[in-house]
């Protein structure tokens, strides 16, 4: 059991956390209006819409340039043309922010799950855990699945865990259910039966 | 046993929530594993199941809307709700009251 005094630092910790999640949303949205310019000046440098001899075309060579090369390099080895480099720049950075800022959301809303169980003992414990543990398979059900359909190889680092983890699951279903044409539908099975195994176990807490 | 799940927070009582968003209709049902569940009618759209679950609570607690926040899971169907000046008896009772 966590102690009381423990209990309210997770509170105090709580109204922080949340101050410090306005201001990054607020840093966040602003870093990214910002960028929007300086991407449509990159841009524009890029493409010749601005003397690519003056000062400002020669200040975003030398110092706006190099910051997006890594960008860049993926652009050009994905077969397109380096000018549309800013622009994914700026997507790859929109994208990172919301999932940095949905992470630590997701983050805080499981420690306080998680306050609120382990004040109440066993019983939380274990619906935490429950909760918990299908979650993640039926996460790796959702991988793998969307995994299958971009191509990505099963074995790469980012995908392996969600084979690994929903095949023992798959495979005797697999067995059982037939494919409707060439569409197995065992993942859409056991993700249901999954949901159902984990209400019944909820129900025992 | 089963039973709703209660933290006590400097004068407030925290419980989990189970929210069905689109149900035909606003209310509570029982209990989903330590975890009020609760129906309601409407949308999870611009915060609107949200707000229906605030007043469903404060409208079967008998108080102020102001008195219950939603603490975490704002866009998910888990949420733990806090409840400000309200009897751990009267919240233990909301799940009986609706229980199957």
């Amino acid at each position: 059991m966590l102690a009381h005094a423990q209990l309210s630092r997770v509170n105090d910790g709580l109204a922080i956390f949340d101050t410090v999640m306005g201001a990054l949303r607020t840093g966040f949205f602003g870093a990214a209006t910002f960028l929007v310019v300086v991407c449509a000046v990159d841009w524009a440098v890029r493409t010749r819409r601005i003397n690519p001899f003056g000062k400002l075309a020669r200040f975003f060579r030398q110092t706006v340039d190099p910051a997006i090369m890594p960008i860049e390099r993926r652009v050009i080895r994905a077969g397109g043309a380096p000018s549309t480099a800013p622009w994914w720049a700026l997507v790859a950075v929109v994208v990172g922010g919301i999932i940095v800022l949905s992470a630590l959301q997701f983050l805080r809303d499981q420690i306080l799950t998680a306050a609120l169980a382990v004040q109440s003992g066993g019983r939380g414990l274990y619906a935490v855990a429950v909760t918990w543990t299908f979650s993640l398979l039926q996460i790796a059900i959702i991988v793998r699945v969307i995994s299958s359909w971009t191509g990505a190889s099963p074995y790469s680092r980012w995908i392996r865990w969600s084979y690994s983890l929903s095949e023992p699951i798959l495979r005797p279903l697999r067995a059982v259910i037939p494919t409707i044409g060439m569409i197995d539908i065992s993942p859409i099975a056991a993700y249901f039966l999954l949901q159902l195994v984990e209400s019944a176990l909820l129900r025992l807490a | 046993m089963s039973g709703l799940l209660v933290q006590r927070v400097a004068g407030s009582v925290r419980i989990a929530v189970r929210v069905q968003p689109r149900s035909s209709a606003t209310e509570i049902v029982g209990i989903h594993g330590t975890a009020l569940r609760i129906r309601v009618h409407a949308p999870p759209v611009d915060g609107a199941a949200n707000d229906a679950v605030i007043r469903l609570l404060a409208e079967r607690l008998g108080i102020q809307r102001s008195r219950v926040r939603v603490v975490a899971g704002m866009t998910s169907r888990s949420k733990i709700v806090e409840l400000r000046d309200v009897n751990e008896d009267d919240v233990q009772a909301l799940a009986g009251a609706g229980s199957r």
